[in-house]
């Protein structure tokens, strides 16, 4: 059986935002809070596998930094972080914003909600996408399903180094 | 059990002489005639049990051949049922020291040419294999009488043969044979006998024991020493490789070991019959080379091919009738074949190519004079991107191609070619103009070879190209470019060795020597620079006249920064000429003064780690002339410098010296610098100790002293010396040292882990030149950690603070396991129980002492769980720390340091660990991690995410 046709057979690869940060005394003075804000929550997420080709979000520009809003209200906080499939038609984009859930889900502080939407404009079935991904229900089924959590955790699987 | 006693009964009744062996027999023949076969091969396997019993020598001569006569008048008998014949004939023949006389060509032929004995089990096989290579050894005169048939009938019985086992034998009787027989028409029968499992295709089997295992090398070794066995081989050998290397079927690493093995052929054969095959050759390497899927070797060419070239070089040389004309055809075919590979760089094979055809060239002068001649034109187009269709490769491209120029520079210069070189060169010129930074690097390394190439005529475009680096050098050294350090000092050297006229000149103009003394302090870095230059230019003693003044003189005197003074060090080592001493003699009476006494001490003994004991002895001694009378309390310059001393008297009047300015004097306890007791007299009275035949007088004649002074420091010492000498006593001192930390009082320092501490330049073995013993630091380990656990579990359980000692020790053994090459797994895992003591003791309580220890423990547990073998790592021991691991993470007294190392060693678990062990805690530990995702640290919640990811993905 040969590998089922690419929705995107050439994506365009973009180049990566340096990583190297350079950690000073205070990064680690307890005194000091560092409110969480995009460039944290980009680096949770710009390492996600891409599910059909070997590369990142980040190098298909599927998530942004510009595109990621942190509301950081005491009572309610929460992340607005929008993503760009690669072509309209993609069938994967629920997926992607799955794992973005997912990997955010993991990562910020337990009371901090997230909303994980399409790019206004990027995408034929964006309404139809994003009411699935706000459907806290259907999140919270799809995690339960053990093979499309299998798909989703091999989106996270960080690479090596 | 009934058998074997029955044997048992029967050995002692012949041995006692109360029946004979005939007697025996006669017993037994009813059941050796018997109709059964199965009573037969059972008569059989005790007839033969009581002759392996019997001594080697209790059986007559006539004894042995009636027995052989038996045996083989039994041996397709006994084939079908059990081959209780073949453990007879082999006792027989292999132990008994009375072997009749020509029985050699009976028995080969009973055995080998009548029988069949690939019909036997493999330990049949085995043995009449090793019996065959008794007779070989021992029988040989008698056996090679029966010619050609004693060929044949060792070829029927090898052949076919499927075990790794017998295989070796084979191989080891095959050698025998082919020494010792004429082979005739069969040389190729032969061949074909081993060829067959030509390359080896055998993984070992793991189920067996290991001392049956046959290892894949050891088969592999074997085979290729059988193919290699004749000279009339080598027609079919040269064949055999063409075939197998262009074999699509094989894989890369297959090949390449073909390719190890033609360079073998190549150092034995003649070359008359590899020129046929060179074509064939020279494809496949080029196939195994440029195989655009085979991206592991994306530089370099695979080294068994490079071996393999340069061996078939090696063997035509045997010709030297035919030898050019096959190496230009070498030559010639590979440029044609290379040439869309290298040009056609978007392919991405270039470098390959390049590294293939250096590869050829560098063989011989004749293959180099022909790739030289095109290889130069293809760089120049290269560089120049001329090739390239899309625009975005261009940098990518010329990045792969400038490394090799200077190769290309190199090959041209061994073999003085310098036509092609001086065609490309003004090209080059222009190109790195316009890349500047991209090919500095080059450029240096280029302009290296190209002063060492003595018969180059240097035009006025290589001096300008000289000129330029030289100036743009001032700029890269002021920059720090770590990168570029060492080509640039390259080119610094090469020029001032071979050039130093022109080189002092042109440097003069480009600093604007004339005009230094008007740099002032803004221009510091300036003079940094230029002293280093200027350091770093002393290549011999004409350089070091010049250069010495030039850093000797009054803008640049103490400037010279101490690192670079070692490096001149360093460079001149192997030097017998005066430009070591003359340098030293200079820096010694005015260089330094810059300098402050701990670095100067310090750069002092790194200068001496480079001087040759004479020197070293003649600086010393100058040292120690000019020590006061009365000597102050200040520590000397060379107080560092001594340690590597191998002059023991010269080491103990320092020693002594020093002494009497710390303990004699007016009023002593007035003056005591107690820096000079730590770090100067310990220290030397280590290193004497330590280098000492008879270190028990220097033990007795300075103990007591040092003793009153500091008693727990001075036994570290002796310690220490003894212990990395590799004396016995220093093992039981290490002991005594520990039971002497044991009985002090709680608010004694514990020193006992700093004898493991051999960073320390003042006690680091290699810097102070101690004596050692090989792979010691694996020694120490090995002998310490068991003596470190049996005083810890000596310890009374509530003995808090004595296993807050031990616990701070943790991380010394583990650094020093650090830095062995070989895993220390046992004594890794005997160390495994005292963490699983250590944190639960730390993990809740929140002193400030002992989240220091719980830090400590926790560097020690990180570096354990790096090296220990994870399978190795109970499951006891993984709840213990998970269990704790969560305990810290949940505390809000914690320290933010305390729990990123905890969530450390977290990841390196989930990474190193086998998932089906940590899966029953994965819910746990990701509970755990949650608590500190709220943390109000950037640093931590970023790491908590990467680590509770890896966790949550444990099943996958």
């Amino acid at each position: 059986m040969g590998k089922e046709r690419l929705d995107n057979a050439a994506p365009i690869v973009y180049g990566v935002k340096a990583r190297k940060y350079e950690l000073t005394e205070r990064d680690f003075d307890e005194s000091i809070e560092d409110p969480i804000d995009a460039q944290e929550v980009f680096d949770y997420i710009r390492d996600i596998n891409d599910p059909e080709h070997p590369y990142s979000l980040e190098q298909l520009n599927v998530v942004q930094e510009d595109l990621i809003k942190v509301y950081n209200e005491k009572e309610d906080p929460w992340v607005d972080v929008q993503f760009t499939p690669t072509i309209p038609h993609c069938s994967m984009a629920t997926l992607i914003g799955l794992a973005i859930k997912v990997k955010l889900s993991r990562s910020l502080p337990p009371k901090m909600k997230t909303v994980v939407r399409i790019t206004p404009g990027s995408h034929n079935t964006e309404e139809a996408i994003n009411r699935q991904l706000a459907d806290k229900e259907r999140v919270a089924a799809a995690m339960e399903n053990p093979n499309l959590m299998s798909t989703v955790n091999q989106c996270l699987v960080p690479r090596e180094e | 059990m009934a058998e074997q006693e029955s044997i048992a009964n029967f050995v002692e009744e012949i041995v006692q002489k109360s029946k004979t062996l005939r007697e025996i027999i006669e017993i037994l023949g009813p059941e050796v005639t018997s109709t059964d076969s199965e009573t037969r091969e059972s008569a059989l396997k005790k007839l033969a049990g009581v002759i392996s019993k019997l001594p080697d020598d209790f059986l007559a001569e006539e004894e042995v051949l009636l027995l052989l006569e038996f045996f083989l008048s039994r041996l397709e008998d006994s084939a079908l049922s059990g081959g209780s014949v073949v453990l007879g004939l082999h006792h027989l023949v292999v132990h008994t020291k009375n072997l009749p006389t020509d029985c050699e060509i009976p028995l080969f032929q009973a055995i080998f040419k009548e029988g069949t004995v690939q019909s036997w089990s493999q330990k049949d096989r085995m043995r009449l294999f090793e019996l065959l290579e008794f007779l070989l050894k021992k029988r040989i005169a008698g056996l090679k009488t029966l010619g050609f048939d004693f060929v044949l009938s060792f070829m029927r019985a090898a052949s076919g043969e499927r075990d790794p086992r017998c295989l070796v034998k084979i191989f080891q009787l095959y050698l025998e044979v082919v020494k010792n027989f004429d082979l005739g028409v069969f040389v190729e029968d032969m061949f074909e006998l081993v060829a067959c499992y030509f390359p080896v295709d055998y993984r070992p089997e793991t189920k067996l024991n290991a001392d049956e295992i046959v290892t894949r090398e050891a088969l592999l070794t074997g085979l290729e020493s059988c193919l290699l066995s004749h000279q009339s081989f080598s027609l079919y050998v040269f064949q055999l490789v063409s075939e197998k290397i262009l074999d699509d079927e094989l894989s890369d690493s297959t090949k390449l070991e073909i390719c190890e093995f033609l360079a073998k052929a190549c150092l034995i054969f003649k070359p008359t019959t590899l020129v046929t095959y060179l074509d064939d050759y020279m494809t496949a390497f080029r196939s195994i080379c440029l195989n655009p899927a085979e991206r592991v070797h994306a530089k370099e060419i695979p080294s068994p091919v490079k071996n393999a070239i340069k061996y078939i070089v090696h063997c035509l040389r045997k010709d030297s009738e035919n030898l050019e004309e096959s190496l230009k055809s070498i030559a010639d075919t590979s440029i044609e074949n290379c040439e869309p590979f290298v040009l056609q760089a978007e392919m991405g094979l270039s470098g390959k190519a390049l590294s293939l055809l250096q590869s050829i060239a560098e063989t011989h002068e004749i293959c180099a004079r022909v790739i030289l001649s095109k290889i130069f034109y293809w760089l120049g187009m290269l560089i120049n991107a001329n090739t390239v269709n899309a625009p975005q490769n261009k940098e990518e491209i010329i990045g792969e191609t400038l490394p090799h120029i200077p190769v290309w520079l190199k090959i041209a210069r061994t073999v003085n070619f310098a036509k092609p070189v001086q065609d490309a060169l003004p090209g080059f010129f222009a190109t790195f103009e316009g890349l500047e930074e991209t090919a500095i690097k080059v450029m240096y390394q280029s302009a290296k070879e190209l002063l060492l190439w003595k018969d180059l005529p240097k035009s006025e475009d290589i001096t300008k190209f000289f000129t330029y680096l030289l100036d743009h050098m001032l700029v890269d050294l002021k920059e720090n470019n770590e990168e570029l350090r060492p080509p640039v000092y390259a080119f610094i050297r090469t020029y001032s060795e071979v050039d130093l006229e022109n080189y002092v000149k042109i440097l003069k103009e480009c600093i604007g020597w004339d005009n230094i003394i008007r740099w002032d302090t803004p221009y510091d870095t300036n003079i940094k620079m230029l002293a280093e230059i200027c350091c770093i230019s002393i290549v011999n003693e004409e350089s070091e006249q010049i250069f010495g003044d030039m850093i000797f003189s009054e803008k640049l005197v103490n400037v010279t920064e101490g690192s670079v003074t070692v490096e001149l060090f360093k460079f001149n080592k192997d030097r017998t000429d005066r430009t070591v001493s003359n340098y030293l003699e200079r820096w010694l009476y005015s260089g330094y003064n810059h300098l402050d006494l701990n670095d100067l001490g310090a750069y002092f003994q790194d200068i001496g780690y480079f001087l040759n004991n004479s020197l070293h002895e003649e600086v010393l001694r100058k040292e120690l002339a000019n020590f006061s009378e009365k000597f102050s309390a200040e520590a000397p310059r060379s107080r560092w410098f001594v340690l590597q001393c191998q002059n023991l008297d010269l080491m103990m009047q320092y020693l002594d010296k020093i002494m009497d300015a710390y303990f004699v004097g007016e009023n002593p306890h007035l003056f005591k610098n107690h820096d000079l007791f730590t770090n100067t007299i310990c220290p030397l009275y280590t290193a004497i100790l330590n280098k000492e035949e008879n270190w028990s007088e220097i033990l007795e004649k300075y103990t007591a002293k040092l003793m009153v002074e500091n008693p727990g420091m001075t036994r570290v010492c002796e310690s220490r010396a003894l212990f990395v000498a590799g004396r016995v006593e220093g093992v039981k001192m290490v002991e005594k040292l520990f039971e002497n930390f044991i009985e002090t009082p709680d608010h004694d320092i514990p020193l006992v882990a700093d004898i493991l501490d051999f960073e320390d330049r003042k006690y680091n073995p290699d810097l102070c030149k101690y004596k050692r013993t090989l792979m010691w630091k694996q020694r120490i380990l090995c002998q310490f950690v068991p003596i470190y656990v049996r005083f810890f579990n000596g310890l009374a359980k509530d003995y808090e603070a004595k296993k807050s000692a031990f616990f701070k020790m943790l991380i010394q053994i583990l650094r020093l396991a650090r830095q062995i090459p070989v895993p220390q797994t046992h004594e890794l895992l005997m160390i495994l129980p005292i963490f699983c003591e250590a944190l639960p003791m730390y993990s809740i309580s929140q002193t400030e002492e002992s989240s220091a220890i719980l830090e400590l423990v926790l560097d020690g547990l990180l570096e354990l769980l790096k090296m220990a073998p994870p399978e190795k790592i109970s499951e006891e021991a993984l709840k213990i720390f998970l269990a704790n691991f969560s305990e810290i993470l949940s505390s809000q007294e914690h320290k933010i340091h305390i729990k990123l190392k905890t969530l450390d060693c977290l990841e390196l678990m989930v990474k190193r660990c086998n998932s089906a062990v940590l899966i029953p805690y994965q819910s746990f530990t990701v509970q755990a991690i949650k608590k500190v995702s709220g943390s109000k640290k950037e640093v931590m919640r970023k790491k908590a995410a990467t680590v509770r990811n890896l966790w949550e993905l444990l099943k996958v």
